[in-house]
């Protein structure tokens, strides 16, 4: 299942027969929740179990929202149709209205959030550009893909797997990538003033959103009228919006950094790497003190690991709920070729890129970072060469 | 064939990761408290080295 065919299944626009609720799947997953939590609670921190949970939320909201990022893109750039594209854009600017001023001073006494700023370069370019390709070709980003595996998409046991191995090359190479032109992270705070990294990235938000009425001028389309439900879904773009929003800064605010999700694929590969006799510690990547500590440390203490199984199981729990897990058949040859694909540019791009639609998107926009905005423009230019490759791999446009 | 296939891969998920937790070195008194210095996981080279 795609995360097209889960936004049909969660809008319920194919259909007005409500689903069962997926009774085996909903007790997997509420059960791992429940044992998930407990495990975390008591061997690592009650503030690492609370990720956990706030995880899972955020996998009930991008489920029930149908909240997919590439399909948004998409949408905006075939059908004119830019709802998608602007629900992220709100959910960016409100999310900025808030992260600016709390990492640049302004945080609650006691805390010091880190803002997701990170350099400006070819690597940045080039990774971003192959992630938004190979988002088109395995049919979800980051969150997507996530989200829609928790939904009972079989494609996406694919593409996570070739995004995980991408991710880890891509943490090979980086740091020839980052001796390439560049220059240092730009944190719009301190080059134009507070309140002018507000206005700077809230304009620039309202412009794109501003292209994308334009574009639809004379055939706007509007939110298919229907009934909202908080458990079992769907929920309108404004529900799931505010959810991302709320769930995103309470991850500020408790792990210290904004909701990120790929670097975990890139640990949880060179862990793997490493359990079969690769030695992971002797490449640059790997030796900077996050990564080095990283991969030494328990899974369960890494905040994007923790929060990404909480994320499945929460979109799980979802899609149990809606009676619309596991609906789909397995992929034939050519949309499993794409899946790989698109899954081994993601993990490779995310890297280079510092992250997907949720670490450099979301993240580096509302923390006022110029990257979240080269990241944007290189992976729009990514997805359109994508939109043009997806047929050949059976996909629709 | 979907289905169980799904159940199995997450089931795998979950046990690698619990595994992965019982060979890791114990966690230190105080892990997972707020750290005020952490660099956003978006993969630079955190603290800037480059």
């Amino acid at each position: 299942m795609s995360t097209d065919s889960l936004a049909s299944a969660a809008t319920g626009s194919g259909s007005d027969v409500a689903q069962a609720i997926d009774r085996s799947a909903l007790a997997f997953a509420l059960a791992a929740l429940a044992l998930g939590t407990l495990i975390i609670g008591y061997e690592v921190s009650a503030r690492m179990a609370a990720l956990f949970v706030i995880g899972a939320g955020l996998g009930m909201a991008l489920l029930h929202g149908a909240f997919g990022f590439t399909a948004g893109w998409r949408r905006a750039i075939v059908h004119r149709d830019g709802r998608g594209l602007r629900a992220q854009l709100w959910v960016i600017g409100v999310t900025a209205l808030l992260f600016i001023p709390l990492i640049n001073g302004f945080a609650p006494a006691g805390l010091s959030p880190q803002g997701a700023i990170a350099p400006v370069g070819t690597s940045l370019v080039v990774g971003a550009f192959l992630f938004g390709l190979g988002m088109q070709l395995g049919n979800g980003c980051g969150s997507g893909t996530l989200f829609t595996l928790g939904g009972g998409s079989a494609r996406m046991m694919i593409t996570l797997v070739a995004f995980i191995v991408g991710s880890v090359i891509g943490s090979v190479h980086m740091p020839w990538w980052l001796d390439q032109p560049g220059f240092d992270p730009v944190n719009l705070a301190t080059a134009a003033s507070l309140p002018g990294a507000l206005v700077l990235s809230l304009a620039g938000l309202a412009f794109v959103g501003w292209i994308t009425l334009k574009r639809e001028a004379g055939g706007a389309a509007r939110e298919a009228a229907g009934g909202h439900r908080f458990l079992r879904g769907p929920w309108p773009f404004l529900w799931a919006g505010a959810a991302l929003v709320l769930l995103n800064l309470a991850t500020l605010l408790i792990a210290g950094h904004p909701w990120t999700i790929t670097y975990g694929f890139a640990l949880w590969g060179a862990k793997a790497a490493q359990a079969v006799g690769i030695d992971m510690s002797v490449y640059e990547f790997w030796q900077w003190p996050q990564g080095a500590n990283a991969l030494q440390a328990s899974l369960l203490t890494d905040v994007t690991s923790v929060m990404n199984i909480g994320l499945v199981l929460g979109a799980m729990t979802a899609a149990a709920l809606a009676g619309t897990f596991a609906k789909s058949s397995l992929p034939d040859a050519r949309s499993a070729i794409g899946a790989i694909l698109g899954g081994l540019l993601m993990g490779y791009g995310a890297r280079l890129g510092f992250g997907c639609n949720i670490g450099a998107f979301l993240g580096g926009i509302a923390s006022g970072s110029l990257h979240g905005w080269i990241w944007f423009g290189a992976a729009f230019l990514g997805t359109l060469a994508g939109i043009r490759l997806r047929p050949r791999f059976g996909l629709s446009n | 064939m979907a289905r169980p296939l799904l159940f199995g891969f997450l089931a795998l998920g979950l046990v690698l990761m619990l595994a992965d937790h019982l060979l890791s070195p114990p966690i230190h008194v105080g892990a997972g408290a707020a750290d005020t210095t952490a660099c956003a996981p978006c993969g630079a080279p955190c603290p800037s080295t480059r």
